[in-house]
């Protein structure tokens, strides 16, 4: 009978509209339009409208529009004949029921009465739902009820909210029934209401129960990772994962129905005690919609088998009602009928290690007096002695243990525990006394709930409980040497002193890309899992969330990088997080998942960073609360310059260790600061400033940049001396550098070529950077001093660590673009006698982008030797390498050994009819002393001439047959030959068009139709110097990289670019100075345009280049040296 | 009286001649709004075509989107050398067995000429001719319209039975009736009109769950046991009838497009009352969930492909396989006459069992093999689908613990 609901829900909708517009309308002419309202204490503004519609009301005006929507959903209830379809209008007419109804809370808050009064709570505020909803997130709340109305007794309520409360599920309640509500029942039973029992009254009005919709939607925005409007994910989140129901007790009137509507759209069924009309097929819902007549005794376990809930219990045979609900119950004094500890007597708890065969499982046993035997409000002396033995327990896991006792001791009602260890204060109720509890019950529900919830760990558990002063006292003597132990322990535990950190996915069902990785001295942001906890979590479930995460190579020490830990974060981000540092804020740092404990955040003016926790309400110096703040950080992006964290990283060794650690610390909330009193202090000890605490101001001090730093200025903040905050540490600096002049750069290991024997000295499989290895390393100093004084002293070589200031962004992450092919590797030369190999090619991301993807191989520089000194090379060439022009293998010596060549280009000019016209036979010779001379790869550059191009390069692809030779080059009118010859004798060979994306295209089809591998081309598309149509060739070098990521194979090889012999042609390198002497010297101007050209190509996308002038050549290597080690 | 292969290839061009018509004609009217800068009617739902077809939408005025829209609708007409790139609409699957069957239409109006050279394999070039007819026309057809008019909503319509109506304009017919047209409400006949895809979303889970999440899960438990799509030319006749009130019976629902609506709303299956008459009682308890009649009324011919976007977002849902030969879905029409041999045509070849008359079209082997009871044919084939799709079997009520939930997607 769906028609006869909709007919109620529709008219109940239509009338809650529009009641709600013309009260709205009456505000706004008492008020206007632009006065605020709104809920308390959150940044989500009215969140059901905000959530589903994406429209912030923060004034009376804004929610008009939301009016006018309201009345879009409404249509009118179904007709008596030939009605149109009602269903999805009844739900339409339902969220426009939720609309209104929290735009009439909202303006209760602001004309009255109070949403706010008496047991009645109102709107949750952020830091409740960031607190609770992650209770819904980790799964210790399965759900909630949203109960409405009231159940026919005091006696049934109770009945049924301890019923809930024991399943831990939340319960939501508003409405009333008959002038009497459900949380009122509570109340007159004496029960406890409120956030901390699980029991919370949100308001009388049955519109309060929007309260409960906008808890649902606000999970969602902070830990579902949904966008504001996104209403489709939002509600679907609801359904999959917040598992709750409505449940309607007593008669339900239009307006209830049509409320109840509104819940239908997020999968939240109704379950009514009175014979409302069924919908029973599913679909909206997970199963049914609407289940009514449901007997009261049966009312929870219907719910939960309609909402498709299942919630694990353990029984704990006690004679008091247990559940994680009870753990916020508080025992007064005066309810209290004993209790232990609390500064009264001494009291403490313990768990040790045993052997199997010492431990008597179930054992409990109690030494002294018992409840019985004392009066009402007796302090006795208690020791919690726990033995627990297990195959795979260890003693690391005592101390977890031993903090579970807190909260499964709470969970029985009527039982109230605080503290830990020999701290602790235990209450037992009147109450539970009365319903026959004992001291021996403590020891019960930790038998019970240590081997239920720690199966893989815990297989016998047995448990001593003293009563009698001398043995507590006894026992607590040997129990403090043991925590003293493992204080030492913990400490002791650094993250050099392991070799395993444990991961943490649990996180991952709503930040899907977030890797939690947790060592001894960082825990995992939420706060709730440190490396021990990780360590056991990953014994009790081996393939659950926490696996264990051998660290690997250390691919940085200053800032927590090591390789095995960014392959796993790789893997397990969906590869979107390539690099990860445990120790850095700045660079790389760790993702943030959404339900940290604080934010560090820096701030660049005050050359620190801010610490705000979940807790602190107001705004930040960040300009935002924590709440806006989270939301852009948090979802699993790396967020330079911010990051979540738990608060005991606060006070480790490694805080933000590579960015200069405490001593940065310059802002945090007063209430923080104040918790943290204790370990601040220590930490100023520690950094050689007892008075440290002081000099971090808090909101009673300063709220912005320039206050903040007056203040720093004032108490001589240490960071005020110490480096720029947006730079590296010297210490990272100083890696950076000894990396970068180190020759690894580790991309793609060298492929061995295929079809010839690798027979040479260097290792094949090395880093493609490494067999540039030449046998002399000429350091940066002498290359320098050299050939500054050759240059008259007018240039430098730009060395990494002078040139390493390129300026981390601070604070935001470019997005990056994805890539449907990558670009084919090439391999030249590393066979016949090559002794070295280079691997160009293999990028899926643009240049030196490598916050972007893969950017391949790093680029690799070759020099040119000549079979003949061209009379147009520029006079600086000849300055720079004098008679060695005339000696082609002594100058490719010179030229790999002195100024670190990875491969040389031998161009035979003088092979040209026009040129000399040398026979292929001595073309080969000068290959030949060249290929003695040197072990690098060798490229073979002939003459223009199509004929002897043809008989030079055949003749020398035959000659030196598996050398892997580059031949340089075939174009559109003349590649047969030169195709067949590096097909023939397992060269490589270029594919050079005039500037033309379609013609390049068109050549390497035809090339690779006559069966050449296409692994075997390289790309030139020419290069044109600067000033002489560099553009051109960038602009088509970009759109051939371009095509070959969009997918074309036939544009997808690696890219040639020439700058030297281009240079060379200038006018301005060859100019004389005393003809132009306002273009300065011309030594220094060829090498300049050169370096200019080839940077440009490097950019454009240019994977070899053959180089001419010694500083440009230097000069470009390290550049792409230090441009690759970013 | 069996179907002979020249005869129903000629019926097919002849229909997907007059489909692809009308679509050039409605894409033109979609040019020219666009040109003049009116007539955009329903902008998300150019959107959401443009998105289909891979047109730039960023920073563009919805006319100029639909001018480019208009303009690749435009060139889906004539002959290429790739096929159609409409088809990739059609399942991952189907599509394979176009392919491998030769049978991928490039533009209609070449299909159509190719129909009538009679040059290739016969069967083959029908099936061609249905796809590019639904597929093609329809499809392009049915999108100018809506982005144009505005996706039809359920509305009350009154037609006159004595008035014989034009399939193109029935729609429209119906629409300026119910505004206070010339109908004569004194003799006229009452239906429920304008399901279109977007107003059965929106019936099955309002504006926020607008989708067909509630009609999968009644064909997964069997309150649904699937869908019958019923048409025919023939007007004044009462097999179709029949055969709809047949299959509503047996807790079918039925979808129907075209002129037989005439005949459907004279047995007064399109008004919602007939489901708790008329229907079998697990239908009918859908039916009054939902408020909807258990046959529903998607339009005229020229919107055909209504359905195959039906069977599509179905399909998506995921549990009623990989093909929409998979799912229990049948098509009954009643003869070959005027259009409908062409849209026959394009179910078939879309793997849906097809019922032309008293032959079964869905082989495409010609002379067609004889059904004699037509009804009993399609029960047959939906619950032999429902039994590979393995649902014909109670639905479990799993109760999902945290860790489970998780691994929802």
């Amino acid at each position: 009978m769906s028609k006869v609901i909709s007919s109620i829900a529709i008219s109940g909708a239509q009338k809650v509209v529009g009641a709600v517009d013309s009260a709205v309308r009456q505000v706004i002419a008492d008020k206007g339009s632009n006065c605020p309202v709104g809920f308390p204490d959150t940044a989500y503004y009215l969140p059901v409208i905000y959530s589903l519609l994406g429209h912030k009301v923060e004034t009376l005006g804004d929610m008009l529009p939301v009016l006018d929507e309201c009345k879009s959903l409404l249509a009118p209830p179904p007709s008596e004949s030939a009605w149109l379809p009602y269903f999805g209008s009844t739900l339409d007419a339902g969220m426009a029921t939720l609309f209104a109804a929290e735009m009439l809370e909202a303006c209760k808050y602001l004309i009255g009465p109070s949403p706010v009064d008496g047991i009645w709570l109102g709107a949750a505020s952020d830091v409740i739902i960031r607190e609770r909803g992650i209770e819904f997130v980790d799964g210790s709340a399965p759900g909630f009820a949203a109960i409405v109305g009231a159940a026919p007794d005091v006696e049934t309520a109770v009945k049924i909210a301890r019923e809930l409360q024991e399943k831990n599920i939340y319960v939501f309640m508003a409405g009333e029934t008959g002038g009497i509500s459900f949380a009122e029942q509570l109340v007159e039973d004496g029960v406890e209401v409120g956030w901390d029992t699980r029991l919370v009254p949100f308001g009388k009005d049955v519109s309060a129960a929007v309260y409960a919709l906008g808890f649902a939607n606000r999970a969602a925005l902070s830990f579902g990772g949904v966008q504001p409007g996104d209403y489709a994910r939002n509600l679907k989140y609801n359904k999959d994962r917040i598992f709750a129901f409505v449940m309607a007790l007593g008669a339900v009137d239009e307006i209830k129905c049509a409320a109840a509507a509104g819940a239908l759209s997020y999968g939240f069924p109704i379950i009514a005690d009175t014979a409302i009309p069924q919908i029973l097929p599913s679909g909206v819902c997970t199963y049914e919609h609407i289940v009514s007549n449901v007997p009261l005794d049966q009312i929870v376990e219907k719910a939960l088998e309609v909402r498709g809930c299942k919630i694990k219990i353990t029984k704990v045979p006690i004679p008091v009602t247990y559940g994680a609900a009870f753990e916020g119950e508080r025992v007064r004094k005066e309810q209290t009928h004993v209790e232990f500890g609390g500064n009264r007597t001494p009291a403490f708890e313990y768990v040790t290690t045993k052997e199997l065969d010492e431990v008597q499982d179930g054992k409990i046993e109690v030494v002294g007096p018992d409840v019985d035997d004392v009066e009402p409000g007796t302090a006795l002396p208690l020791g919690i002695w726990v033995e627990v033995a297990g195959r795979k327990m260890q003693p690391d896991f005592e101390s977890i243990l031993e903090r579970q006792i807190h909260h499964l001791i709470n969970g029985a009602e009527g039982i109230w525990h605080m503290g830990q260890r020999d701290i602790i204060w235990v209450r037992i109720s009147k109450n539970a006394k009365a319903k026959g509890f004992t001291i021996a019950h403590l020891g019960e529900i930790l038998h019970a709930k240590l081997l239920n919830e720690y199966p893989a760990i815990v297989d016998k558990v047995q448990v001593t409980l003293f009563t009698d002063k001398e043995d507590v006292k006894k026992r607590l003597a040997q129990a403090r040497r043991v925590y003293r132990e493992r204080n030492l322990r913990v400490e002791s535990m650094t993250d050099e002193t392991v070799d395993t950190f444990y991961s943490c996915l649990l996180c991952q069902s709503f930040a899907p890309n977030h890797v939690c990785v947790i060592t001894p001295e960082r825990l995992g942001l939420c706060g709730a899992y440190n490396w021990l906890d990780g360590k056991a979590a990953y014994e009790i479930d081996p393939t659950g969330p926490n696996q264990p995460l051998v660290k690997g190579e250390c691919l940085d020490p200053i800032r927590g990088q090591w390789k095995n830990i960014n392959d796993y974060v790789y893997q397990n981000s969906k590869q979107t997080i390539k690099c990860f540092n445990a120790y850095s804020m700045l660079k790389d740092p760790m993702t943030s998942c959404g339900c940290f404990e604080a934010i560090v955040a820096m701030l660049p003016e005050c050359n620190g960073v801010a610490i705000v926790s979940r807790e602190y309400p107001g705004n930040t110096p960040m300009g935002m609360k924590f709440s806006t703040l989270a939301g852009m950080i948090g979802g699993g992006i790396q967020t330079p310059g911010f990051i979540g964290v738990g608060k005991a990283y606060i006070s480790s060794r490694k805080f933000i260790s590579s960015d200069g650690g405490h001593k940065r610390i310059v802002w945090m909330p007063k209430e923080l600061k104040d918790s943290m009193r204790e370990e601040l202090l220590h930490i100023g000890e520690q950094i050689g400033i007892p008075e440290f605490i002081d000099m971090i101001a808090d909101e009673t001090v300063a709220m912005d940049d320039a206050s903040i730093r007056a203040y720093m200025e004032k108490v001589s903040h240490p960071a005020l001396d110490m480096w720029d905050i947006t730079q590296p540490s010297p210490e990272a600096a100083a890696w950076d550098a000894k990396k970068a002049a180190a020759p690894v750069a580790e991309r793609k290991p060298v492929e061995p070529v295929k079809d010839a024997p690798v027979k040479t000295a260097v290792p094949v499989g090395k880093p493609a950077a490494a067999v540039t290895a030449a046998p002399v390393v000429v350091s940066d100093a002498k290359m320098d001093g050299d050939l500054l004084i050759k240059m008259g002293g007018d240039l430098r070589i730009a060395t990494p660590s002078q040139s390493a200031k390129i300026v981390m962004p601070g604070k935001f992450s470019v997005p990056g673009e994805s890539v449907n092919m990558q670009v084919r590797t090439v391999t030249l030369g590393g066979s016949g006698t090559r002794t070295s190999a280079v691997t160009i090619g293999g990028a899926s991301a643009f240049p030196f982008r490598h916050f972007e993807g893969d950017t391949g191989c790093r680029q690799v520089v070759a020099m040119e030797v000549f079979d003949q000194v061209s009379p147009k090379l520029p006079e600086s060439m000849h300055e720079a390498y004098g008679s060695l022009l005339e000696n082609p293998a002594e100058m490719a010596k010179y030229c790999v050994e002195e100024l670190g060549a990875e491969a040389i280009s031998v161009r035979l000019d003088g092979t040209h009819p026009d040129n000399g016209d040398k026979s292929p036979d001595e073309a080969a010779k000068v290959v030949e002393s060249v290929l003695k001379a040197v072990g690098v790869p060798i490229i073979v550059t002939g003459p223009g001439n199509y004929d002897k191009m043809n008989d030079v390069m055949k003749q020398i692809a035959g000659a030196f047959a598996g050398e892997n030779l580059l031949l340089n080059w075939a174009e559109t009118d003349n590649y047969k030959t030169l195709t067949a010859a590096a097909m023939g004798y397992g060269h490589c060979v270029v594919s050079q068009t005039p500037i033309d994306v379609n013609m390049a295209k068109q050549l390497n089809i035809l090339m690779t139709n006559m069966g050449i591998a296409p692994e075997k081309i390289m790309i030139d598309a020419l290069t044109g110097a600067i000033g002489y149509g560099l553009e051109y060739t960038y602009s088509v070098m970009e759109r051939i990289r371009t095509s070959a990521f969009t997918g074309d194979a036939m544009l997808a090889m690696p890219m040639l670019g020439t700058p030297g012999s281009e240079v060379a042609k200038t006018k301005e390198s060859k100019a004389p100075q005393q003809t132009f002497p306002l273009w300065g010297s011309a030594a220094g101007r060829g090498a300049l345009l050169e370096i200019a050209t080839a940077m440009s190509l490097l950019n454009a996308g240019a994977d070899l280049l053959i180089m001419y002038h010694p500083i440009a050549a230097k000069t470009v290597k390290n550049k792409i040296a230090e441009m690759n080690n970013m | 009286m069996a179907v002979e292969i020249g005869e129903f290839t000629r019926a097919c061009a002849m229909g997907a001649a007059s489909i692809s018509d009308f679509a050039k004609t409605k894409t033109a009217v979609l040019k020219l709004s666009a040109q003049t800068q009116n007539g955009i009617a329903d902008a998300g739902l150019l959107h959401k075509a443009a998105a289909l077809f891979d047109i730039e939408t960023d920073g563009r005025d919805d006319c100029t989107v639909a001018s480019a829209l208009a303009g690749f609708f435009m060139s889906q007409f004539s002959w290429s050398s790739q096929p159609s790139a409409i088809l990739h609409l059609a399942p991952a699957k189907l599509r394979q067995h176009w392919k491998s069957l030769g049978i991928e239409p490039s533009g209609i109006d070449s299909v159509v000429v190719e129909s009538l050279a009679n040059t290739g394999d016969p069967a083959k070039t029908c099936m061609k001719c249905g796809i590019a007819d639904g597929w093609i026309g329809s499809l392009i057809a049915t999108i100018a319209s809506d982005i144009l008019n505005g996706s039809p909503k359920p509305f009350v319509a009154h037609i006159d039975p004595g008035k014989k109506i034009e399939c193109k304009s029935f729609t429209d017919f119906m629409k300026n009736t119910e505004f206070g047209g010339p109908g004569n409400l004194s003799t006229d006949l009452r239906l429920i009109a304008g399901f279109s895809n977007e107003s059965i979303a929106h019936m099955l889970g309002g504006r926020f769950r607008a989708g067909l999440k509630v009609l999968s899960d009644a064909i997964t438990d069997g309150r649904i046991r699937g869908i019958a799509c019923v048409f025919g030319c023939s007007q004044g006749d009462n097999s179709l009838a029949d055969i709809a009130n047949e299959l509503i019976k047996r807790n079918v629902l039925v979808l129907n497009i075209g002129c037989s609506v005439v005949d459907l709303a004279k047995a007064g299956l399109l008004l919602p009352d007939a489901a708790a008459e008329r229907a079998g009682e697990t239908l009918a308890e859908m039916c009054e969930m939902i408020g909807m009649p258990p046959v529903l009324q998607m339009g005229s011919c020229y919107e055909s492909a209504r359905i195959l976007f039906l069977a599509n977002e179905l399909l998506a849902l995921g549990g009623l396989g990989e093909d929409f030969s998979d799912m229990p879905v049948a098509v009954y029409c009643s003869g070959i006459e005027g259009r409908s041999a062409a849209i026959a045509g394009c179910y078939a070849a879309s793997g849906l069992f097809t019922v032309t008359g008293k032959s079964d079209l869905s082989t495409f082997r010609f002379p067609l093999s004889t059904i004699d009871d037509p009804v009993d044919a399609i029960i047959t084939h939906i619950e032999s689908k429902r039994d590979n799709l393995k649902i014909n079997t109670q639905r479990e009520r799993k109760l999902l613990d945290m860790k489970e939930r998780r691994e929802l997607v």
